[in-house]
């Protein structure tokens, strides 16, 4: 929807961070829609096989992506706590897949660091940056670059 | 002057497009009456120039201004018969109205554009005739003549009323002074400026005069004086006030005051919504003409004469009517539609403004769509789609349908909350009708009439004619078709490029089509028409046509096909080439076309639409383009199919017809050729692809008894199992299923295949020329689904054309069926399944090639067939019955010199007698050496046929055996035998057989078919020599292993099953022990590349099959040899 503001370099950003396989990645809070329980899905032969399928979302047909799968990581394990993230990408509605939901997270940009080449087997580029908080590393996701080609 | 506000020249630049569309058709039909001028014609592009123009000085758009008025002088000339329209006089002014377009697309830098040199050219034209005397167009006096004499015939019923006061302007005809009108009906004279309310005219207002009544127009309404004195400022300005602006805006308004207020006003409001600024009773406003009459609003005049620009803006149709009804702006957008009620009173003041709106809007509209363009589609704004002109009626049924569907919501709501089944069943049923009802009527206003894009062509077809000097003419048929506004939108092109390449390509110069026996000018017709729930544009010409061959030849050229695909299309496939992208036909790139954009982006373009295009051409005749169009895109029925567990949705558009075939017929209707799977459609092969194969899933099953899904391990359709013997597949079917999956085990009797649920479900699709079977698992109902396009990670995914949501809330893929055939390698469906055929042929031929053979079919007596060889025959003469002679009780004909012997098959067969006729035909053989003439009667027929002989039935004396040919039984002449029972010493020479070593010579003989091998045996056996038979070349290969001491000869066929003759020769020659025996190949027909073919391997000799008299000849040549050697 609205386009965060985060090159703002006072700005605080709320991260919502969910699991993917064991690293555990936020995005900012505002791209997010809606967070959605698994939903039936239908499967598109000859797709990318990061593609899980599609659904119907109250009429719009979204992509859902096994963000792990598009990271590199192995598949996603559909399970009781996995979710679908329903983001806002280039006016189109995308679901993510992760493993599970974690919290919202209060961040300081000033206070994110220039993500390292990898995180918990991720690619570093997909990340905007990580943030550190009392006892746990946010992998903040570049959601673009991530849904990019 | 500076632009005003947004609405207004939206509203000005909506208008100007409108007019602009009809001005050019106008400009065309003006051109082609010459000097023979319809001057309704003329006035109505005169007028529509003039709002133009009129719009445009008041908006402060000076180029537009400049450019009309050089346009509005030139129609005035043309109008005035001073000017005859030429061709070359019209190209300027449509050249003019293009650079206009240009303007009013781009409205707001219009005024940085340079025009100069359209300007330029229409003074050229201007100044090419006498040199206009000032011509100040929109001067009542010089118009005043014309107009009436063309008001007449198209507005009967407007009549002047008496005039009432003249209009009296103070002094002379300077200008300078003042005028003054009295206000119709009361003593107080406006008087203004007259220069000022001139110059107002010249920038296309209207001047108002009218009275307010301040307390009830105003106070009563909630405003205040200085309000209306405000808003009429920001439309137009105020000349006149009475009292001045000054006393009414302070003025206080209370029960007692009596004065009202006059004003003349001007502003570019049209006479038809001049109320919605005043809003007060329509008696009170007049408007006054450029020669200072007072009118009405409805357009009567009260003093002077009737105004030019009240009805200048409006179309001719609109006279129709009395009352001169608001039409063009009643229909205009949602909103203005709400205020048509606030013009109406001037129609019928007396009566309630909000109910005679709609009746009397319809009745025009009514009308005019009777006359010329549909009520919806009127805007026709392919360029500008931010407002749509909606027919009222058809708002008015939403509405209805909207109030309908909430009444039905809350039935719904009611009878669920009561859990009343019965009632909720009813509303649903409701629901589900109001819903089809509300789909159509809000698809009616996407709809717009193809005739926006059509009118465009004639200007297309009429320029590009000229350029390249040809002589065409346009006939356009049901502009009235509606299609979607998205598809008109996108249809424009590609449509253009056809008619651009039918002028370009189709349609041949005069000169060459004066020739050909054409008349010199082309015809091509652009037609639209609904069929099928579909709409259908054929664009035709009567040109030159395509050229498959040449096609074909560039496409092989180009590597878009190999000469292989190219040789088995036919014509149309050919035809359709054109479409391959990377193809373009021009031979040289011309300005029009062939500028590498060619058919193939027409063909995507209408892909994307869900469009189908095929073409049809005829050498020297013409082609003929057809395109299907669905008639919107966002809801399409669909066929809904199962497979592999998912459901997925064909577009009716590409569907053909559904199959099922019984699991037990399977087998008769599927083939194989080569990997391809094809079903026998009503005679034709038609390729059949698995959808879960195409998208790589797997198939399922619904099992028949625990309606499980199961996957489906039949990996081709006619599961190769089915070859075996029907005992033995249950069991060992059974045993291999056990193997696979132990869970159905249980499933003792019967095959799965054989089961109902097996049949194969197919769904013939159809995209353009290609055609074939889509496989799929289940066939489900065929439904109306809306499409919604598929995420941009999808987009790769080929196959799919979107999806939609079904009536459960999941997700269905609608497929692409062209793309499908595409990614099963179907690339041209129809020449797969040629090639398939081909493939299939040639095994059919391979079969019986060796028994083809070339015959001459003739009669001896009416009604008995014969055939002889063809290959032995010399010549066929006709001769007289009286030229015969009998010589020595032989008969004869003199024949260049000599005397030919003839004898007919009824000397030695027991056939029935020489027919009697006049004249005769006599078929020349060679017979030892000598010619023989065989007397016959027609009809001849020469024909290559499959020789199913039968050797014994009908054999005799003279006659080898028969076959059925032409559904007649044939009789096969063995000329040999003939002329041997008839002249047995004629062959005394040669009885002579080689045994002068003491024995018989052998001779291996290759032949697979029964009847020569027979034949060809039994006269090798006469002559006396020992044969070996071989029914191949396998066969022959192991006898000459066997007795190959005693063979000193072979002679074979070419064609064989196993080994051929070929191969055998190549096999002898190359063995040391063999290696020395002549061969001799036996064909039907000799082909040279077969000679060349058979001297590489070693065949020492060719020999016509039935032509035994050479081939015995060759034997004792090669024999007598050989044993000279030995």
């Amino acid at each position: 929807m609205v386009k965060p503001n985060n090159t703002g370099a006072s700005s605080n950003v709320e991260l919502a961070t969910f699991y993917v396989g064991e690293a555990l990645c936020g995005m900012d809070i505002l791209k997010v829609q809606e967070i959605n329980k698994l939903l039936e899905m239908t499967s598109v032969p000859q797709a990318p096989d990061y593609v899980m399928g599609i659904l119907n979302l109250r009429g719009q047909i979204v992509t859902i992506i096994d963000l792990s799968k598009k990271l590199g990581l192995p598949s996603t394990d559909c399970s009781e706590v996995s979710r679908n993230i329903i983001v806002n990408s280039q006016n189109e509605y995308i679901g993510l897949m992760v493993t599970r939901i974690s919290d919202v997270v209060d961040a300081d940009w000033e206070r994110v660091e220039s993500p390292p080449a990898n995180i918990g087997g991720v690619q570093g580029t997909y990340f905007k940056g990580v943030f550190k908080t009392d006892n746990r590393l946010v992998g903040i996701l570049d959601v673009e670059k991530v849904l990019g080609e | 002057m500076t632009i005003q506000d947004d609405e207004t020249l939206q509203m000005y630049v909506e208008e100007s497009i409108e007019h602009l569309e009809n001005i050019e058709n106008d400009f065309l039909a003006i051109e082609q009456d010459g000097a023979d001028i319809n001057e309704d014609l003329v006035n109505k592009v005169y007028r529509a120039a003039h709002s133009i123009k009129g719009g445009a000085g008041f908006m402060g758009l000076t180029n537009i201004k400049d450019l009309t008025h050089e346009m509005e002088n030139i129609l005035g000339k043309i109008r005035s018969r001073e000017l005859v329209p030429t061709s070359a006089i019209v190209n300027s002014l449509l050249r003019a109205s293009d650079a206009l377009k240009g303007l009013i697309a781009d409205v707001l830098k219009s005024n940085d554009i340079d025009i100069t040199v359209h300007v330029e050219e229409l003074q050229n034209v201007l100044s090419g005739e006498t040199p206009p005397a000032n011509p100040a167009p929109e001067a009542p006096s010089p118009s005043a003549d014309n107009r009436t004499g063309t008001r007449t015939p198209s507005a009967p019923v407007v009549e002047e009323l008496p005039v009432v006061e003249s209009p009296a302007p103070d002094a002379g005809l300077d200008g300078k002074e003042k005028v003054n009108i009295p206000y119709p009906g009361s003593s107080h004279v406006c008087t203004f400026d007259r220069k000022t309310a001139a110059e107002l005219f010249q920038e296309g207002k209207y001047v108002y005069l009218a009275k307010i009544d301040l307390l009830a127009d105003v106070v009563a309404k909630g405003k205040k004086p200085k309000d209306i004195v405000e808003e009429m400022e920001q439309t137009g300005s105020l000349i006149y006030a009475y009292p001045d602006i000054a006393g009414v805006t302070t003025k206080v308004v209370d029960q007692n005051t009596q004065d009202p207020f006059f004003v003349v006003f001007a502003t570019i409001l049209k006479p038809t919504d001049i109320n919605v600024l005043f809003e007060i009773d329509e008696q009170n406003i007049y408007a006054i003409t450029e020669n200072y009459a007072v009118q009405t609003l409805s357009g009567e005049t009260v003093t002077g004469e009737k105004p030019l620009q009240s009805e200048a803006a409006t179309e001719p149709v609109v006279e129709q009517l009395p009352d001169t009804a608001p039409e063009p702006d009643i229909p205009d957008t949602v909103e203005a539609a709400t205020s048509t009620g606030i013009n109406e009173p001037e129609a019928e003041p007396q009566e309630k403004p909000e109910y005679t709106a709609a009746p009397s809007a319809v009745s025009v509209e009514l009308q005019e769509s009777a006359g010329m363009s549909p009520p919806v589609s009127k805007g026709g704004k392919t360029e500008h789609d931010t407002s749509l002109r909606v027919h009222v009626s058809l708002l008015d049924q939403l509405m209805t349908l909207a109030g309908e569907l909430v009444l039905s919501r809350n039935q719904l709501i009611q009878s669920m909350s009561s859990n009343d089944v019965r009632a909720s069943e009813i509303a649903g049923q409701r629901i589900d009708l109001i819903t089809s009802e509300l789909q159509e009527a809000i698809m009616l206003t996407r709809m717009q009439s193809i005739g926006n894009v059509f009118n465009k062509f004639p200007r297309v077809v009429r320029d590009l004619s000229q350029t390249l000097g040809k002589q065409v003419e346009l006939t356009l048929e049901g502009k009235g078709v509606e299609l979607d506004k998205t598809i008109i939108e996108a249809i424009g092109d590609p449509l253009t490029h056809l008619v651009r390449n039918a002028v370009d390509h189709g349609v041949e110069r005069p000169d060459i089509r004066r020739k050909s026996g054409k008349s010199p000018v082309g015809q091509i017709y652009l037609k639209a028409y609904h069929e099928a729930g579909q709409v259908n544009i054929e664009i035709s010409d009567d040109g030159k046509g395509l050229d498959g061959k040449q096609l074909a030849e560039k496409a092989v050229e180009k590597g878009l096909i190999s000469e292989e695909e190219a040789k088995v299309m036919s014509d149309k496939e050919k035809v359709n080439l054109i479409f391959l992208p990377g193809f373009s036909t021009a031979d040289r790139v011309t300005d029009v076309s062939g500028r590498g954009v060619g058919m193939d982006v027409v063909k995507t373009n209408l892909d994307k639409l869900g469009g189908v295009i095929d073409i049809d051409s005829e050498i020297g005749k013409g082609s003929t383009i057809r395109i299907k169009l669905p008639l919107t895109l966002a809801i399409i029925p669909c066929q809904i199919v199962m497979t592999g567990g998912e459901r997925y949705a064909i577009p009716q558009v590409n569907l053909e017809e559904l199959l099922r075939i019984p699991a037990d017929q399977v087998k008769n209707r599927i083939e194989r050729v080569g990997n391809a799977e094809v079903v026998r459609l009503r005679g034709n092969l038609l390729p059949l692809v698995k959808l879960s194969d195409i998208i790589g899933i797997d198939a399922m099953y619904s099992d028949p008894e625990t309606h499980e899904l199961k996957i489906d391990r039949r990996k081709s359709i006619i599961d190769r199992r089915l070859n075996k013997t029907e005992d033995i597949v249950s069991d060992s079917d059974k045993r291999e299923v056990r193997a696979e999956d132990p869970q159905i085990e249980q499933r003792t009797e019967g095959d799965r295949r054989y089961h109902a649920a097996s049949a194969l479900n197919i769904v013939v699709v159809s995209t353009g020329s290609m055609k074939y079977g889509l496989v799929v698992d289940e066939l489900h109902d065929s439904e109306e689904i809306v499409v919604k396009p598929l995420g941009r990670h999808l987009k790769k995914c080929k196959g799919y054309a979107g999806a939609t949501i079904m009536g459960d809330g999941r997700v269905a893929l609608i497929l692409d069926v062209g793309n499908l055939a595409q990614m099963a390698g179907l690339t041209s469906v129809e020449s797969a399944l040629k090639a398939a055929d081909l493939a299939k042929k040639n095994q059919e031929i391979s079969k019986s090639i060796r028994d083809r053979q070339s015959l001459l079919v003739f009669r001896s007596a009416d009604d008995e067939q014969f055939a002889a060889p063809l290959n032995l025959v010399e010549r066929i003469e006709k001769i007289k019955q009286t030229d015969i002679e009998y010589v020595g009780g032989k008969r004869v004909i003199k024949y260049r010199g000599g005397s030919l012997p003839l004898f007919s098959i009824d000397e030695v067969a027991n056939v029935k007698a020489l027919s009697e006729n006049e004249n005769l035909l006599v078929i020349v053989f060679i017979v030892a050496g000598k010619e023989v003439g065989l007397l016959a009667i027609g009809p001849v027929d020469a024909m290559e046929t499959t020789l199913d002989m039968d050797p014994t039935t009908l054999k005799q004396t003279g006659i080898m055996g028969s076959a059925i040919l032409n559904k007649h039984t044939t009789l096969l002449v063995d000329v040999f035998e003939i002329v041997q029972c008839l002249n047995p010493e004629w062959f005394e020479s040669q009885e002579a057989v080689q045994d002068h070593v003491g024995e018989v010579p052998t001779i291996l003989f290759a032949e697979d078919s029964n009847f020569f091998r027979n034949q060809v045996k039994a006269s090798m056996v006469e002559e006396g020599y020992k044969v070996i038979e071989a029914e191949d070349g396998a066969v022959a290969w192991e006898l000459l292993q066997e007795r190959g001491d005693e063979i000193s000869l072979v002679v074979t066929d070419i064609e064989m099953p196993n080994i051929n003759g070929f191969q055998l020769t190549k096999m002898i020659k190359s063995d040391p022990h063999f290696s020395h025996l002549p061969i001799i190949a036996l064909t039907t027909l000799a082909g040279d590349e077969d000679i060349a073919m058979g001297s590489k391997v070693g065949i020492d000799d060719y020999q016509i099959k039935l032509d035994r008299e050479k081939l015995l000849r060759s034997i004792y040549d090669f024999l007598s040899n050989n044993y000279g050697k030995r």
